[in-house]
């Protein structure tokens, strides 16, 4: 995680998101730590109750239910757990922004496009009235909506999904941030406008030395998107490393599952490697890997031992008690390909 | 698993201009204002063969039409013109006794896993009640049946008597399989059959649909916007963009040598697993034009990067390029581009 | 033979289990309980009533509740307790009579409309605007007008508008299940119309229906002792509650008793209705996915 060349901007360590009651709790988010550095956009990838946007919504404090969250989320070196409502939401929206699956219900459909954007100018600048307009503009334009200067008049309803997903955006960089979480923003949007989405997301991450946390369940999102990936199964970590690296030799036998299910390279109508059975329930997690049950080269101390991610090789982590079983497990399939 | 001989065989389902057209309700204020009835063309004359035993792949992006058309195959809507044969017969507008027959050997299988069975039905009630409308087993043979049925989607023992709720999400498309399965159906239509799944859950379903094919030798149209599941499945793919087929082929050849420019940017658009392909630019620009109102000439000219005079003017007609069939007057130049 | 009873055994485990989730909240047991009693009393009076409802008493002429007469009694001795009691059996069929057969109408029409549309649900949503355009009494009132006072008009006017809400309420639940992809797959699978709405649709849009059915048939006792009140319900002599606090109307200051009491029977059985209505409202919910 940590050989990043980059600054870090956010260091979440040991992060524990739990629901519920204090004695049976429901631990969506357990013992997560990761970095992002400045200009970085890191994919934390999992399926449905991996807690990946729990992770995201815990860094900015506004999960729903009202969760607990211990652990430290250190914003350019200050910790976000500890601080009240009124000073995270000065940090928040302003130097950390967020953006969501569904542009239609984040956005309100009473007001203007205009005026929503120039409603958070307003929170997070000193512009006054004609400057704010002239950046709202220029915020359109920077998304990419054609005819910016005749949109802010627009209300929400009148835009296409992935003009949406543009307005949310531009809304979002209206103060700035330093860094912006996405939480699957391209899921509900058709392939070639994911596609404009997330080029669109690259280059004002490139542009504007903007760090990223993109939320997926997709992996190709990642490959084509993603400086590194965080993989995520059952609340916890279990793969970080380079895109590049995790793609080509992923060492996690949940990674490796996942990427092979994915028809690529394989003859057609050959049946697919299959991950047996389901995503887990969070209240029905074992004391140890998370992935044990579901997993082909599980131990008998798996689901009872827990594995810590650990260093494997330079700039990857894997948290796994068998990961050369793992290589052995899925190697020989890949050479047969 | 091998393609089945197209030119040997009699085409075991075909369409014939087959389109639809659903007339937008018209408000009060509308009707007072004599603004005219809009139209909202889903699918547009679409011609098309389906071999006995092949698995047709339909791809697309939403609104393009795709669910409408496995819907009108289906019988759930009514052709505004056009035909749908079905063993050379007319299958347009049956009723009763007829209609019945026709949808004992097609049936249909539904995206979302929680709307698509009755909740307040058990397994063995939803696939008995099918069973014994069309009369397919009789007295005791009938539960030997459901057993049997469960048994072929690999559903657990005890299975039948449970709730749609007390699935997984990949359980209940099993069900959904097997409740068509019932029938014992010569083809049948998937609507999206695993897009609401994890990916992980998702080869499950697409192994278990190939098995289930080449064992009971069924014909599969395979409606889907995963271009990577439509081709693993597919034997041959058609590609819909406003409710027309702008290009159809063998799978191999399609995606390995799309030569539609449309065709070329969705492929391009969809998440590759290679972090080495990344592109700076989208691979296509603009966004599907409204249904209500397509554009003259070739529909796709507003967003085609290569499109010339005559494409705004003339609509292009389905015709063989390469070994397949495109709607491009430019398919020869782009192909090979 | 052995499936069957499993199949009866899961059926009866999961009614247990709902009378379980009932039985938990106190609202539920206390609506039940009045109108467990309520139904009791309807349906055997003389069992509980301590005098004859009709038996004129001229020795004990409008006397204050007492040990003899709990109640008190009325202007011709009568024992309004056992009155109130009577009472219950025409006052609980009001609330079942003039509303069951709007429930039956209602649903049919409702699930026709919501499952064809079209033009018959054109020409639906033009009556139903038509009727309830017009203040409820007022044209409940105007039919008994003309058919004539007494207890089955009554019915037969309550219905004649009644039907309209419950035929809109199903309407919209029925369209809403409709979009259902069970729906479909119903018609995929070439069940008939009539196989898809009453096995399918209708049980899965029913719960909200029968919970205002539930707050209707309190509606239904307020209503009828409303037209009884005005004369046009239940006649007298028959003991009816609305019929007893007109007969009490013009003692209301010597002998109190006679109207308070019957009112106070209208207001706790209107309770019970809206407590299991209430109950069965969150107990119905769908669970979440």
């Amino acid at each position: 995680m940590g050989t990043t060349e980059k600054a870090v901007v956010l260091d979440v360590r040991h992060l524990r998101t739990e629901f519920g009651p204090q004695d049976r709790p429901l631990v969506a988010v357990d013992d997560v730590s990761f970095q992002v550095g400045q200009g970085e956009i890191l994919g934390l990838v999992g399926e449905s109750g991996s807690g990946k946007s729990i992770t995201l919504r815990s860094i900015l404090g506004i999960i729903r239910p009202r969760g607990r969250v211990a652990g430290e989320i250190l914003w350019n070196g200050q910790d976000l757990v500890p601080l009240d409502e009124a000073r995270l939401r000065r940090i928040r929206g302003r130097e950390i922004a967020m953006i969501f699956q569904e542009p239609m219900s984040s956005l309100n459909p009473l007001l203007t496009v205009g005026l929503q954007i120039q409603e958070n100018l307003v929170a997070h600048t000193n512009l006054d009235a004609k400057a704010r307009k002239a950046r709202a503009i220029e915020l359109l334009d920077l998304v990419g909506i054609p005819g910016a200067r005749n949109r802010l008049d627009d209300f929400p309803h009148e835009f296409s999904g992935g003009m949406r997903q543009r307005v949310m955006i531009a809304i979002a960089l209206a103060s700035n941030p330093k860094l912006l979480l996405a939480d699957e923003p391209t899921t509900a949007l058709d392939v070639t406008i994911q596609d404009q989405i997330l080029r669109l997301i690259q280059s004002l991450s490139r542009d504007l030395g903007m760090a990223v946390i993109l939320v997926t369940h997709d992996m190709g999102v990642v490959a084509e998107t993603c400086d590194r990936v965080a993989v995520m199964y059952g609340g916890r970590l279990c793969e970080v490393g380079t895109t590049t690296d995790v793609i080509a030799d992923a060492r996690h036998p949940y990674s490796l599952g996942l990427l092979r299910s994915i028809p690529r390279d394989v003859a057609p109508r050959t049946p697919l490697y299959s991950i047996p059975g389901a995503p887990p329930a969070l209240n029905a997690l074992p004391p140890g890997c998370a992935f044990s049950a579901r997993c082909p080269v599980a131990g008998r101390e798996c689901p009872d031992l827990r594995p810590t991610l650990e260093a494997s090789g330079s700039s990857r982590l894997v948290a796994c008690h068998h990961l050369q079983d793992a290589q052995a497990h899925f190697g020989p399939r890949e050479a047969a390909q | 698993m091998t393609m089945p001989t197209s030119a040997s065989t009699t085409p075991l389902l075909s369409l014939r201009a087959l389109s639809i057209q659903f007339e937008k309700r018209r408000s009060l204020s509308d009707t007072l204002a004599r603004r005219p009835q809009q139209v909202v063309s889903a699918v547009n004359g679409i011609d098309l063969d389906v071999m006995p035993g092949e698995t047709l792949g339909i791809v697309g992006e939403s609104g393009c039409g795709k669910s409408t058309l496995a819907r009108l195959i289906a019988g759930l809507h009514r052709p505004t013109s056009g035909d749908i044969l079905f063993e050379g017969e007319s299958v347009v507008g049956l009723k009763g006794t007829r209609r019945r027959a026709y949808n004992r050997r097609v049936q249909m299988m539904f995206q979302d896993p929680y709307t698509s069975l009755n909740p307040r039905m058990t397994v063995r009630d939803t696939l008995r009640e099918a069973i014994t409308v069309h009369r397919m087993r009789e007295g005791a043979a009938i539960d030997r049946r459901v057993d049997e049925l469960l048994d072929l989607v690999r559903l657990p023992e005890g299975a039948a008597d449970k709730f749609p709720h007390e699935f997984s999400g990949g359980q209940r498309q099993r069900i959904g399989i097997a409740r068509a399965l019932s029938l014992e159906p010569t083809c049948l239509v998937a609507d999206e059959l695993v897009s609401a799944l994890d990916v992980s859950v998702q080869a499950q379903v697409v192994n278990l649909l190939i098995e289930l094919q080449d064992e009971l030798g069924l014909t599969v149209l395979f409606v889907a916007h995963d271009l990577r599941l439509v081709r693993h499945v597919s034997h041959r793919v058609a590609v819909i963009y406003l409710g027309a087929i702008v290009e159809i082929g063998r799978s191999e050849a399609l995606f390995s040598k799309p030569m539609h420019p449309y065709s070329k940017g969705l492929l391009a658009a969809a998440p590759s697993l290679d972090p080495g392909a990344r592109r700076r630019a989208p691979a296509l620009s603009g966004e599907l034009p409204s249904p209500l109102a397509i554009p003259p000439g070739c529909p796709f000219h507003v967003r085609c990067p290569h499109a010339t005079e005559r494409c705004h003017r003339e609509k292009p007609a389905l015709r063989p390029v390469g070994s397949g069939m495109t709607a491009c007057h430019l398919a020869e130049r782009i192909g090979d581009a | 033979m052995t499936v069957l009873t499993q199949t009866h055994s899961r059926t009866r485990g999961r009614l247990a289990a709902f009378l379980a989730r009932a039985f938990a909240r106190p609202s539920f047991v206390i609506g039940i309980a009045i109108l467990g009693l309520s139904l009791a009393l309807a349906l055997f009076p003389q069992l509980f009533a301590p005098y004859d409802p009709l038996a004129f008493d001229l020795h004990a002429i409008q006397q204050g509740p007492s040990l003899a007469h709990p109640f008190g009694t009325d202007n011709f001795g009568r024992d309004v307790l056992s009155r109130v009691i009577w009472a219950y059996r025409v006052d609980m069929q009001m609330a079942f009579f003039a509303t069951i057969f709007a429930l039956l109408i209602g649903l049919t029409a409702g699930a026709f409309v919501g499952y064809y549309g079209g033009i018959a649900d054109v020409i639906f949503g033009r009556c139903v605007d038509a009727i309830i355009t017009f203040p409820f009494l007022v044209l409940v009132i105007a039919i008994v007008a003309v058919l004539g006072p007494g207890l089955v008009n009554m019915y037969v006017a309550i219905t004649a508008v009644n039907w309209v809400y419950y035929a809109r309420l199903t309407r919209a639940e029925i369209m809403a299940q409709k979009a259902n992809d069970y729906a479909a797959a119903g018609r995929v699978l070439g069940y008939s119309d009539r196989r898809i709405i009453f096995r399918h649709l209708l049980p899965n849009a029913i719960s909200p229906i029968l919970v205002y059915w539930m707050t209707d048939m309190a509606l239904a006792i307020l209503l009828g002792s409303s037209l009884g009140y005005l004369g046009l319900g239940a006649q007298p002599p028959a003991a009816e509650w609305g019929v007893l606090i007109a007969e009490g109307r013009n003692f209301l200051m010597t002998a109190w008793w006679m109207s308070l009491m019957p009112g106070i029977a209208i207001v706790l059985t209107g309770l019970g209705f809206s407590l299991v209505g209430d109950a069965l409202a969150d107990l119905l919910r769908p669970k979440g996915r």
